[in-house]
């Protein structure tokens, strides 16, 4: 049990220096054209579509269940590195390499500052108003 | 080329909106759905020149979607274009193996993918 508890080496390391976010020069194209308006609605989604699915995957989690877990890890990683929150994509990034064989506490462990990052990230993004 | 459908298959609703709003702006109709069960559903009535999918989807994936699409003769002619993570080389091989004629990497890039999807569409299907 012993091992359990341990932390294994994660793959990533930079995962926590990564930049909590930046607007994409995918984004910014909007915004330089004037059009905050979709940059807006697509963070805005951004944001209640990952509560979602970080629910879920806390659930998967307690569930045992793995593969959803790695299925919402790998949705949440794409998404995120699609809207500019890099160091949420890392985290998650992590937790999907590692959903199929790490012990589960360090799965929690990671999902938990998952969501700290996602909490943290959020503050960051512009709502209703790009401001 | 502008104005033909697209169907577009996500089940990340921020990759799938923006896709959405990228081929709308490229001139495109489009028809978005969130998952392969919805895409197959809407081929009875839709039929788009083009389906671009994303391969790790929830339920049915987008490969054995793929596989649906270009058994059924009424569809095999559509091109269908996957979008996979950057960092699953495997997923693309994959996805050519499941019958798709091409792929396209995610992130989306919102500058190159209304050219990508033109220059598969001139391309046209492998399956024709």
């Amino acid at each position: 049990m012993a091992l359990e508890t341990e932390r294994p080496n994660l793959p990533i390391a930079e995962n926590e220096s990564a930049a909590l976010w930046s607007l994409p020069e995918t984004l910014r194209e909007f915004v330089d054209s004037g059009d905050e308006e979709t940059v807006v609605e697509i963070l805005t989604l951004y944001q209640d579509d990952s509560a979602g699915r970080l629910r879920d995957l806390n659930q998967a989690l307690a569930a045992g269940d793995r593969e959803t877990v790695r299925k919402q890890a790998h949705t949440l990683k794409g998404a995120s590195l699609q809207v500019g929150a890099h160091r949420m994509s890392a985290l998650c990034r992590d937790l999907e390499l590692l959903a199929n064989h790490a012990p589960l506490p360090q799965l929690v462990d990671l999902a938990c500052r998952a969501w700290e990052c996602y909490d943290q990230t959020c503050r960051m993004l512009p709502r209703e108003n790009w401001t | 080329m502008a104005g033909e459908t697209i169907l577009v298959v996500d089940d990340a609703s921020v990759n799938l909106k923006l896709t959405d709003i990228v081929l709308r702006k490229e001139g495109f109709r489009v028809h978005a759905v969130s998952d392969a069960e919805q895409a197959l559903h809407a081929l009875e009535t839709v039929r788009p020149s083009l389906v671009l999918a994303d391969i790790q989807m929830p339920g049915m994936d987008g490969l054995e979607m793929t596989r649906r699409i270009k058994e059924d003769p009424q569809t095999r002619g559509i091109v269908v274009v996957a979008l996979t993570a950057c960092a699953m080389k495997e997923d693309e091989q994959k996805a050519l193996d499941a019958g798709c004629d091409g792929y396209i990497t995610k992130p989306i890039d919102t500058h190159t993918l209304g050219t990508r999807v033109r220059e598969y569409l001139a391309r046209g299907s492998n399956a024709v």
